[in-house]
């Protein structure tokens, strides 16, 4: 009986007092604030827009994959605020939604909790395993999408945009079915006039803080890699070499592009990689020079990408 | 309880004039109650070896046996080698024993009779079954870059891959490290080394000897696909003795012995870094903290029944404070209670029953900590059946409480969450095994050794049964050559990149992971007390969750990858003990680790074509000893195919990256104040060279390990 009691005891109180034990402290951070990131399109990525050569662009399709949202320390030298705190990451996404977004609206990229100083950097990425769909992207998006493949700028990738679409000037119609594969990790997002970072959050415990991206599928058309270029269609018609109404990237890359030397603010312009012509071609300043242009902070200007080959 | 004598006296005996070539001589001793040798009897050996050990042994004084901690006559079988000393003639003080030759150290004693009051001993070298290399404290003791942990030796031996040099995570005949097994005196116990790459969690002088079973083990083992390493820690000792340690990063020690008139004995050790302090003066916001600990009661009951319990753990913490918020980079701990009751049955053979608690925990991502409470119990049977076999059986009953907290602060969206909830859900795992073999001598030649192993697993609600059949043959051909086969079957469920306290893939997913393990081996006693064993391994493995062997580095590792595989290869391993004066081994291994996923087929991930060890240690007299160790590894493949994209694939014929290479070195100065006082100052460097690895492409390191510090026991 006494054994029976010792034994039921021991089975009962051993794995307590081994629990009872341990010392691998649980979570007793502080309570952190949750940053909400979402992304919507302009309103010419959605509705079209007029160049200033008289096209009318529309997108009939503008998919794209945003996500991963992580937080950083602030790279030295950016930071005003000489009392700030360093940044404490609690948690980060590591997927991506995968919009359409000519349909798509004021849509939700991840949220993610810290404290302290933060850079909030985030990806336009090609779709994974961990993609989830979003407005307007359906699987068949998804699954063409992550197929790998060559393009003229990248050996292997998965395909990180498709723009498909026509402009139409006085009856004549040109169609442009675009596919990127390269992909962007975004770190620096200046503001518009260039003086300050707008990816920056200051997180406070218990704080809710959001920021916006934006999608702005018309940068794909500027004829100089600076806000204040005019939106144009006439080079990207000319280049039809066939006049089959289509233009493709083979055409684009012996088009000819406006020089940058023409531009307001050539002297402080570096392309974020390398050109396949010199002088660069349509073909670059559509996929070298524009393309970065596409996702930035709403209201700030072009972000300072890294052309990212890896995933995490 | 017994305790069998114990040498106090120098045994060397001189080389005998006229002799040539090494010897060895089997002599029965009587040991009278008082230490003194009473008789010597030549069991085996020539002239004039045997001549020689018999008069010399008549001189030896040892501690007598005792019952119960009273003295008593003792009979021993003692094993004295000669070596003929002729290229290694040392330049050595005359104390230093010798003039050519000195008796081997004797192995573990084994018990084999008790009557009369005159207990035998068996003192012959254990033969240890195919597939198992065995390491033993002493000789590890000796090994340049091991820091005298018996752990950090596996490495060396033959078939096993290390994944980064100087890392404990390691390939063994092309199975990778999720399906590695690691136990402690029979306890199940989810890592080995502190923060990865430190010292082993176990004290040095607990652990008598460490097997590494490579595949188609004994029916005893099972629940790994891949391999076992297996440590058994030294035999409980009345008198009181122990080991401390003192080094830049740690000190550690231990002390045992006996009460209550020798029924019982106590041991109490462990391992505390004060890294902690030392991080804080040169980075503040880094701590990095580690310890362990060991305790162990044993008493007699009577003469053949003895209860003991064996308690055990380790706590691993590195963290990172920034805003004077501390954030856990890396944190785990494991506890171990096992009480044992063992009986010696009357007709020989010997009985243990074991219940074990346990208590696993890990910090993952996102400050959440993974846990596991365990229960098992376990019956050990060791039977004699007449004068040529004996069975070994036993069942055991393991029960599994997995819980993880969940993500306070989370993505709800984020599919890593339904992942992680998915793979590691809480749960009950549960499994219930029975095993047993004969190991049967057919012939005074020919040892066969049978074994059967049934397993039922249970996870959540899923289910699955395994039956593993076993087959061991030893035949000795000839006096020193030893022919070495094994065959045999093992399961295990789906497994974790590499073994984590508290996180086991829930449910079964996938159904279990098996092999099929063979190898045929030849051993070779060669002169000079030098052993040579060349092994042919071919591993079939079916359903493996081999996440590194399979999939690009930059996959998901909440994916669990199913793969075919196989690894094939021979080894070397060429040996002199390192506690000679000179010693040293190569160990060699060529093989090929291959997989197969979907249509295609590939080496695995860290298949390494060539991996050779080998280390020379020599006694430079005056009780310094130096040693040195050289470590060569073939690069493992690349990933990329040059050029390629983020999503890499592993190609039929994959570049890889460079060879590896690296230098450890030993030195160590001993002071001896009698046969078992002594201290020693002991400057140890793993990578010595400083040299880097290249891993996909990456360099990694210089992985380099320095240690300074002064041992001491009693």
């Amino acid at each position: 009986m006494l054994w029976r009691m010792l034994l039921r005891s021991t089975l009962r109180l051993a794995p307590a007092a081994l629990v009872a034990a341990a010392c691998l402290p649980g979570d007793d951070r502080p309570e952190p604030a949750s940053l909400y990131v979402t992304v919507e399109p302009t309103a010419s990525t959605r509705g079209g827009f007029r160049t200033i050569d008289g096209w009318e662009v529309r997108f009939e399709r503008f998919v794209m994959a945003v996500g991963d949202v992580r937080l950083r320390e602030p790279i030295d030298g950016d930071d005003d605020d000489a009392s700030a705190t360093l940044c404490n990451d609690y948690a980060q996404t590591y997927y991506e939604w995968l919009f359409d977004f000519v349909v798509a609206e004021k849509e939700k990229v991840g949220l993610a909790y810290g404290l302290g100083q933060c850079r909030v950097e985030f990806r336009r990425r090609g779709p994974s395993d961990d993609t989830v769909l979003g407005a307007g992207a359906t699987q068949e998006d998804l699954e063409a999408m992550i197929l790998e493949g060559p393009d003229l700028y990248v050996e292997e990738h998965e395909t990180t945009l498709v723009a498909t679409g026509e402009a139409t000037r006085e009856g004549r119609r040109v169609r442009f079915d675009w596919r990127f594969r390269v992909e962007h990790e975004y770190e620096r997002c200046p503001s518009l006039d260039g003086t300050s970072v707008v990816n920056d959050r200051r997180l406070r415990g218990g704080g809710e803080e959001s920021l916006e991206l934006e999608v702005r599928g018309e940068e794909l058309f500027r004829l100089l890699p600076h806000d204040d270029a005019p939106l144009v269609f006439d080079p990207i018609a000319a280049a039809d070499a066939d006049g089959d109404g289509e233009v493709l990237w083979p055409e684009l890359a012996i088009a000819p592009a406006e020089p940058l030397g023409e531009g307001a603010e050539q002297g402080e312009y570096e392309p974020p990689y390398d050109y396949l012509s010199d002088p660069p071609s349509l073909g670059d300043r559509i996929y070298v020079d524009n393309l970065t242009r596409v996702l930035r902070v709403k209201g700030g200007g072009p972000c300072e990408p890294e052309e990212s080959r890896e995933r995490r | 309880m017994l305790v069998p004598p114990r040498v106090e006296s120098p045994t060397e005996v001189p080389y005998p004039e006229g002799g040539s070539g090494d010897a060895s001589v089997v002599l029965v001793l009587v040991i009278e109650a008082d230490g003194t040798v009473r008789s010597a009897e030549v069991e085996s050996g020539e002239e004039p070896f045997a001549g020689a050990a018999q008069s010399a042994a008549l001189g030896w004084r040892f501690a007598p046996a005792t019952r119960d901690g009273a003295p008593m006559v003792a009979k021993i079988r003692y094993q004295v080698g000669f070596t003929e000393l002729i290229e290694e003639t040392p330049a050595e003080e005359a104390a230093g024993g010798a003039g050519g030759a000195g008796a081997q150290p004797p192995p573990e004693p084994v018990y084999i009779v008790d009557e009369d009051g005159v207990i035998e001993v068996d003192v012959r070298g254990l033969v240890l079954p195919p597939n198992v290399s065995s390491l033993r404290r002493a000789e590890v003791r000796e090994l340049p870059g091991a820091f005298g942990d018996p752990f950090r030796a596996i490495e060396i031996l033959p078939g096993v891959t290390p994944i980064v040099s100087g890392l404990p995570f390691f390939y063994v005949r092309g199975a990778p490290p999720g399906n590695v097994g690691y136990f402690l005196d029979g306890v199940r116990v989810p890592y080995l080394f502190h923060a990865a790459a430190g010292p082993s969690v176990v004290h040095p002088a607990l652990v008598d000897r460490v097997d590494l079973y490579s595949g188609a083990y004994p029916a005893r083992h099972g629940r790994f696909a891949g391999a076992v390493v297996s440590a058994e820690v030294t035999e409980p000792r009345t008198d009181w003795h122990g080991e401390g340690s003192v080094r830049l990063v740690d000190v550690g020690a231990l002390v045992e012995g006996g009460f209550d008139g020798g029924r019982g004995t106590a041991l109490v050790g462990g391992r505390y870094s004060y890294t902690a302090g030392l991080f804080s003066l040169l980075s503040p916001e880094i701590s990095l903290d580690y310890r362990d600990y060991q305790a162990r009661v044993t008493y007699d009951l009577d003469d053949r029944n003895q209860v003991g319990l064996f308690a055990f753990g380790a706590y691993d913490y590195l963290s990172e404070t920034t805003n004077d918020i501390e954030t856990v980079l890396f944190g785990a701990e494991f506890y171990r209670v096992d009480a044992r009751y063992d009986h010696r049955l009357s007709g020989g053979g010997k009985l243990r029953l074991a219940s074990t608690f346990g208590f696993d925990q890990t910090r993952v991502a996102d400050g959440r900590n993974t846990r596991d409470v365990l229960v098992a119990q376990r019956l050990e049977l060791t039977k004699p059946l007449g004068d040529h076999a004996t069975l070994r059986a036993g069942m055991d009953v393991q029960q599994d409480l997995y819980s993880a907290d969940q993500r306070r602060f989370a993505d709800p969206d984020d599919p890593d969450t339904e992942e992680f909830n998915a793979l590691f859900p809480p749960r009950t795992d549960g499994a219930l095994s029975t095993w047993a073999d004969v190991v049967w001598k057919l012939d005074p030649r020919i040892e066969v050794t049978p074994g059967l192993r049934l397993d039922t697993f249970a996870s959540g609600g899923a289910w699955a049964v395994s039956v593993d059949p076993r087959l061991a043959v030893v035949v000795d051909l000839m006096p020193g050559l030893r022919l070495l086969h094994a065959v045999g079957m093992a399961h295990q469920p789906p497994s974790f990149v590499v073994p984590v306290p508290g996180l086991a893939v829930a449910n079964l997913q996938g159904g279990l992971q098996r092999s099929l393990q063979a190898s045929a081996g030849v051993e070779l006693e060669l002169p000079w007390s030098t052993t040579a064993t060349i092994t042919a391994f071919d591993s079939v493995f079916m359903n493996m969750t081999d996440s590194l062997g399979v999939d690009p580095g930059d996959n998901d590792r909440l994916t669990l990858s199913r793969s075919l595989g196989y690894g094939r290869g021979v080894e070397l391993y060429l040996r002199r003990p390192l506690t000679k004066r000179l010693g040293g081994f190569i160990s060699y291994t060529l093989s090929r680790s291959q997989r197969s996923a979907g249509r295609f087929s590939f080496p695995s991930g860290f298949d390494r074509t060539h991996v050779l060890n080998s280390a020379l240690g020599y006694d430079l007299g005056r009780n310094w000893r130096v040693g040195t160790r050289f470590s060569l590894y073939s690069g493992p493949p690349r990933i990329d195919p040059p050029g390629a994209g983020s999503l890499g694939v592993r190609l039929p014929v994959p570049t890889r990256d460079p060879a590896f290479y690296r230098l450890d070195f030993r030195l160590e100065k001993k002071w001896r104040f009698d046969d078992t006082t002594f201290l020693a100052f002991v400057v140890e460097m793993l990578n010595a060279t400083l040299n880097t690895e290249t891993i996909r492409g990456q360099e990694v390191g210089p992985v380099s390990i320095p240690s300074i510090g002064l041992e001491g026991g009693f």
